[in-house]
C-alpha cells in the first residue's frame, strides 16, 4: 500500500525517535537522496551531518552515527539546515549604492573591480591601515587564511579582526595566560568519562545540545556517581537538570571561583603531584611576581565561602559542596563554559580561575577531565585562533610582532618580509571605531553581520554606513543595509572547506550542490580581489607549488594575487604554516578529512591514513599508558592518540609538560601557571540610577543575528520575536504580567519589548535574546574599551539598565 | 500540520511506565517504544506553536529529566 505523505513524515519522525532511543528502526528511505558527510552550520559543536540531495537541491538532513560527536543525533537547528539555504530573498546579485540610497545591480567584474580600485586607492593615498578586513567564526578556514593573506600579506595591514573577537578571545586569554597555549588539554570523549560536569556561564542545554545530550546519558548511566554543577545567574534548563545550581548575583562569579579554590585547599582537595607541574604567579600576562602555593593558599584566606556568601548571594554550604564534587579525589571532573565567562570584563580571570581549579585538583590530562571551553561558532577556533584571523596573530599559532614568525609566514606566502605588518593595529569594537573617524576607509565584513551584534551598535552602524563598506552575504542584513557594495555568496554545502571547532577538530565540508544562480564563494571573492589589488599595488606573490604529501617545493610561479587557486590547494598552503607547530595540522590531508566522521584533531603530525590526531595534549605516550590503560582509541574509521603527538614530536619531557610558549608564559617552561587573581566586577555594574543588570545571549530556536534560523518557518514560528525574561519577584515590582511591555534604557539607548515572566530570570537581572533583526538589543550594550576583558572582548553580559513600564 | 518525532527521558526507569501512559494520555503524542536511551514519540501537531506547547508541558513534568526533539516537519500534508 502506498504511503500518504503524511504517513511518511510520521514514519520519518518516528524512525529517527527511535533511533535516538537506542532501538532498532527500519530505515524508510528514499533512493533518488544522495546523502554526503558535511558538518552543521550552527554552533561551535561540529555535529557531523549527512546532507541529502535530490534534484540538485538539499532536501534532507540527519545525523551521522558514524561521528565521534553527535553519534547520529542532531538538534533542532541541525533538522533545519535545508530550510536555511531556500529562503525566498537569497542575495543573487552584486549590488552597488547609488547616490539616491537605492541599490543597483552590477555584474561580478564591475563589483570586483570597484573594489580593488577603492581598496588600492586609499592603499596608495593612505597608507595600508586605511583598509581592513571584518571576518567570521563561520568563515571556511581557506577564506579565512586567504583574506589573512590578502590584507597582511599583500596589502600589508594588520587591520585583520573577526566576529570571534566578541565570543571568545577571552578564553584564548585564559588558555594563553595559563597553558601558554591556546586551546583545551582534553576532547568530547572527556563527557563521556567524568564524574562531576561543572558547568558555568553556559546553556548548554540550549546553546549546544548535541554536548548536553553526552551529559545526560552519563548521567543517566551513573545517577549516583556523576554530579551536575551548574553556576549561572539564570535557571535556565541545564540548570534545571543539576544536582546544584549555584544562582551567583552577576558580575561576581570572581568571588565564587576563588572561594572554591579556597575550599579545594582548605579540604585537602589538592592534588600536590600534579602542582609539580605546576607554578604560581600573580595577576595575568607577565606583569606580576611568581608566588609559592603556600603564597596562594594565604591569598585565599579572604575568599572562604563564609567570608564571601552575601556577595556572591549563594549560601556558603552550596559553594563548599560545589567545591567537593569538583574536587572529590579518585573521580574525574570536566569543566563546560561559553558567553558567561568570556563576554565579560573579567573575561579572561575567570576562564584562569577555572583553569586554577583544575590545576590545584589535578582534574586535567586523565580520563573525564578537562577545561574545556565551548565556542559558539563552527570555524571560530579554525578559521581565526588557529589560522591567525585577528590583529595580532599570524597562521599556526604565530605572533605578528614576532620577526621570526613574520619571515616564516612570509617565506610559506611567497611574499617580502617587508609586506607584513610589524605590530597590531586594534581588536575589532576599536576597528569600527577607526572606522567611524575616518581612519579606515574601507572594510570588507564577511559572513557576520555587525550592524547587529556589535556592542551600542548605533554608532558602528553610522561608521559603516559613512565608509566604503563592502558586505558578503547570503541574505539581507542589518548590515547588508549599510554597505557601499554587497557581495551575495553561497552558504554550507554550496562551497568546499574545512571547519575547526571547540577540541581541537578539523572537519571538511564538500561542496553538493551549486549555489542560487549569481552567487558564489567567499574564497573565490577574495581570490579574485586580491588578484586586482595585487594588479594595481604592483605586488607579486611567488607562490610555491607543493607536494601535499612531502610539503616538498615542486614549483614556483609569480602571480598577481594569492597564488593558490582551489581551496585544497589553500588548504595544503595552510597545513604548512602548522607544521612542527603546537597546531600541528600538516596529518590533516583532504584524503583523511573526507574520509574520517568527525575528521581530525590536532596536533596531528603524520600523514597515515589512519592516524586521526591527538584527543589529549600535554602528556607523553607513557602518562597516556598509565592513565588510560593505552596510548591510543579506535573509532570506526582510524583512531586518535591519548597521548600529544607534538610533545612526542619534539622529544620534550614528560610525563606531563605544559609546553606553551606563548609570552605570557614567560618563566614558566613546561608547567602551567595557577593565577592569583583578585576577585573583581565587571565594568558597569547596576547603581541607583541603572538599578537592573542586562544580560543578553541566544534562544535554543535561533543562532546568533537569526539572519539563517529566522528564514526557518518552525523555528520563526516558535520563536518569532524577541522578549524580555523579567523574574516574578521583580515582575510584582514592575506591576507587569507576560505580554506587557517594558522600555529598557541604558546609557546607550532604549528598547521596547515584550515581558516573558519567568523563573529562569534572577530578581534585578533580565535577559534579553539578540536574533531579533527587528528589535536591537545591542543599541544598549556597552563599547567602553574600559569595559573589554584583557582580551578585548566586550562585556554582553553585565550592562546597567533601568526599566519602566508602557 | 506540524509533526515531530522526539525521545523523553525519564528520571529514572521506575518512572517509564507511569510516564508512558501520561504521554499516552495526551491527544498530540503516539508512543512508539521504549529504548535504553529513553521513550520514543512522535507528536503531531496542527502547527508549531501548539507543537512547542506540548513540547513544553512535557518537558516541564517533574518525571522528566530531558526532552529532545529530533525530527520536524512542518509542510501541509
Amino acid at each position: 500500500m502506498a504511503l500518504s505523505r503524511r504517513d511518511f513524515i510520521k514514519a520519518s519522525a518516528a524512525a529517527a525517535a527511535l533511533s535516538m532511543a537506542g532501538l532498532p528502526v527500519e530505515v524508510l528511505a528514499d533512493p533518488s537522496i544522495r546523502y554526503g558527510r558535511s558538518q552543521c552550520r550552527f554552533c561551535g559543536t561540529g555535529c557531523t551531518v549527512l546532507a541529502g540531495v535530490k534534484n540538485g537541491k538539499v532536501v534532507s538532513v540527519k545525523g551521522d552515527a558514524d561521528s565521534p560527536i553527535n553519534f547520529g543525533r542532531l538538534c533542532m537547528k541541525g533538522y533545519s539546515l535545508p530550510h536555511i539555504m531556500y529562503g525566498k530573498d537569497r542575495l543573487t546579485r552584486p549590488l552597488v549604492r547609488q547616490a539616491d540610497g537605492g541599490y543597483k545591480e552590477v555584474s561580478w567584474d564591475e563589483a570586483f573591480d570597484l573594489i580593488a580600485e577603492r581598496f588600492a586607492g586609499y592603499i596608495k593615498k593612505y597608507g595600508p591601515d586605511s583598509v581592513a578586513w571584518y571576518g567570521s567564526g563561520q568563515n571556511t578556514t581557506q577564506e579565512a587564511f586567504a583574506a589573512n593573506k590578502l590584507f597582511k600579506g599583500i596589502i600589508g595591514t594588520a587591520n585583520v579582526e573577526g566576529n570571534p573577537r566578541l565570543c571568545m578571545a577571552s578564553a584564548v586569554g585564559g588558555y594563553l595566560n595559563t597553558f601558554g597555549a591556546d586551546e583545551p588539554a582534553g576532547t568530547y570523549d572527556d563527557l563521556d568519562a567524568t564524574d562531576c560536569f561543572f558547568i558555568i556561564g553556559s546553556n548548554t542545554a540550549e546553546q549546544h545540545p548535541m554536548l548536553f545530550r553526552r551529559v545526560i546519558d552519563r548521567k543517566s548511566a551513573y545517577p549516583g556517581r556523576v554530579k551536575v554543577i551548574v553556576a549561572d545567574p539564570r535557571y535556565t534548563p541545564t540548570a534545571r537538570y543539576a544536582d546544584l545550581h549555584l544562582k551567583f548575583r552577576p558580575g561576581y562569579d570572581t568571588f565564587l571561583l576563588n572561594a572554591m579554590a579556597q575550599v579545594i585547599i582548605e579540604e585537602g582537595l589538592v592534588d600536590h603531584d600534579h602542582l609539580k607541574y605546576c607554578t604560581f604567579r600573580k595577576g595575568l600576562k607577565t606583569k606580576g611576581d611568581f608566588v609559592d602555593f603556600e603564597a596562594f593558599k594565604a591569598f585565599l584566606s579572604d575568599y572562604a565561602p563564609e567570608k564571601v556568601e552575601s556577595r556572591v548571594g549563594v549560601p556558603a554550604g552550596d559553594i563548599r559542596e560545589a567545591a567537593r564534587l569538583f574536587g572529590r579525589k579518585g573521580y574525574a571532573t570536566v569543566s563546560l563554559w561559553t558567553m558567561g565567562l568570556n563576554q565579560r570584563t573579567k573575561g579572561v580571570q575567570l576562564n584562569c580561575q577555572v583553569h586554577n581549579l583544575h590545576l590545584l585538583t589535578g582534574k586535567i590530562g586523565k580520563p573525564g577531565c578537562d577545561s574545556l571551553s565551548l565556542t559558539g561558532q563552527p570555524n571560530a577556533c579554525g578559521g581565526t585562533r588557529e589560522q591567525g584571523g585577528l590583529t595580532h596573530i599570524l597562521p599556526g599559532h604565530r605572533a605578528v610582532a614576532n620577526p621570526k614568525h613574520r619571515a616564516e609566514i612570509a617565506e610559506i606566502w611567497g611574499v617580502p618580509v617587508e609586506w607584513l605588518p610589524k605590530k597590531p593595529t586594534g581588536p575589532a569594537v576599536n576597528m569600527f571605531m577607526r572606522l567611524g573617524e575616518g581612519k579606515i576607509k574601507a572594510i570588507w565584513i564577511n559572513t557576520t553581520n555587525p550592524g547587529q551584534s556589535l556592542p551600542n551598535a548605533s554608532r558602528h552602524r553610522e561608521a559603516m554606513k559613512k565608509a566604503f563598506t563592502v558586505v558578503s552575504d547570503v541574505y539581507p542584513t542589518r548590515t547588508t543595509e549599510l554597505a557601499t557594495v554587497i557581495l551575495p555568496s553561497s552558504m554550507w554545502v554550496e562551497k568546499e572547506g574545512v571547519m575547526g571547532q571547540t577540541d581541537r577538530r578539523s572537519q571538511f565540508i564538500p561542496k553538493l550542490v551549486d549555489p542560487p544562480a549569481g552567487a558564489i564563494s567567499d574564497f573565490q571573492q577574495i581570490k579574485e580581489v586580491a588578484r586586482r589589488i595585487a594588479r594595481k599595488l604592483g605586488r607579486k606573490t611567488r607562490y610555491r607549488v607543493i607536494d601535499p604529501g612531502t610539503g616538498k617545493v615542486k614549483g614556483v610561479k609569480e602571480v598577481y594575487g594569492l597564488g593558490f587557486e582551489t581551496e585544497e590547494e589553500a588548504w595544503n598552503e595552510y597545513r604548512l604554516c602548522t607544521r612542527g607547530q603546537d597546531v600541528d595540522l600538516w596529518g590533516a590531508t583532504y584524503e583523511k578529512l573526507k574520509a574520517h566522521a568527525g575528521g581530525v584533531q590536532w596536533p596531528c603530525t603524520s600523514t597515515e591514513f589512519n592516524n586521526r590526531g591527538s584527543a589529549k595534549r600535554y602528556i607523553s605516550k607513557d602518562r597516556a599508558r598509565e592513565v588510560f590503560g593505552s596510548t591510543v582509541r579506535q573509532y570506526r574509521t582510524g583512531y586518535v592518540t591519548l597521548y600529544d603527538q607534538h610533545l612526542e614530536q619534539k622529544g620534550l619531557k614528560g610525563p606531563i609538560n605544559y609546553y606553551g610558549g606563548h609570552p605570557f608564559h614567560k618563566g614558566s617552561k613546561g608547567k602551567a601557571i595557577v593565577r592569583v587573581l583578585k576577585a573583581g566586577l565587571d565594568y558597569e555594574m547596576p547603581d541607583a540610577e541603572y538599578p537592573y543588570v542586562l544580560n543578553t545571549g541566544r534562544v535554543i530556536e535561533h543562532w546568533h543575528s537569526g539572519t539563517m534560523t529566522m528564514r526557518v518557518k518552525l523555528l520563526r514560528e516558535l520563536n518569532p520575536r524577541a522578549y524580555v525574561e523579567v523574574s516574578p519577584e521583580d515582575a510584582r515590582s514592575l506591576g507587569v504580567s507576560s505580554g506587557d511591555r517594558l522600555k529598557l534604557t541604558s546609557r546607550r539607548g532604549e528598547i521596547v519589548l515584550p515581558v516573558w515572566v519567568t523563573e529562569r530570570a534572577r530578581p534585578g537581572m533580565v535577559f534579553v535574546p539578540w536574533f531579533d533583526e527587528k528589535k536591537l538589543i545591542n543599541l544598549l550594550t556597552i563599547d567602553d574599551p574600559k569595559s573589554w576583558s584583557g582580551a578585548k572582548q566586550p562585556d554582553y553580559k553585565v550592562c546597567a539598565i533601568k526599566i519602566q513600564r508602557v | 500540520m506540524a509533526i515531530a518525532g522526539a525521545v523523553v527521558v525519564p528520571v529514572g526507569k521506575e518512572f517509564e511506565d507511569d510516564l508512558k501512559a501520561r504521554l499516552n494520555s495526551l491527544r498530540e503524542v503516539e508512543v512508539q517504544d521504549v529504548g535504553s536511551k529513553g521513550i520514543a514519540i512522535v507528536l503531531e501537531a496542527e502547527d508549531a506553536g501548539r507543537l512547542k506547547e506540548v513540547s513544553e508541558e512535557i518537558n516541564g513534568w517533574e518525571e522528566v529529566i530531558d526532552f529532545q526533539l529530533v525530527y520536524y516537519n512542518w509542510e501541509e500534508v
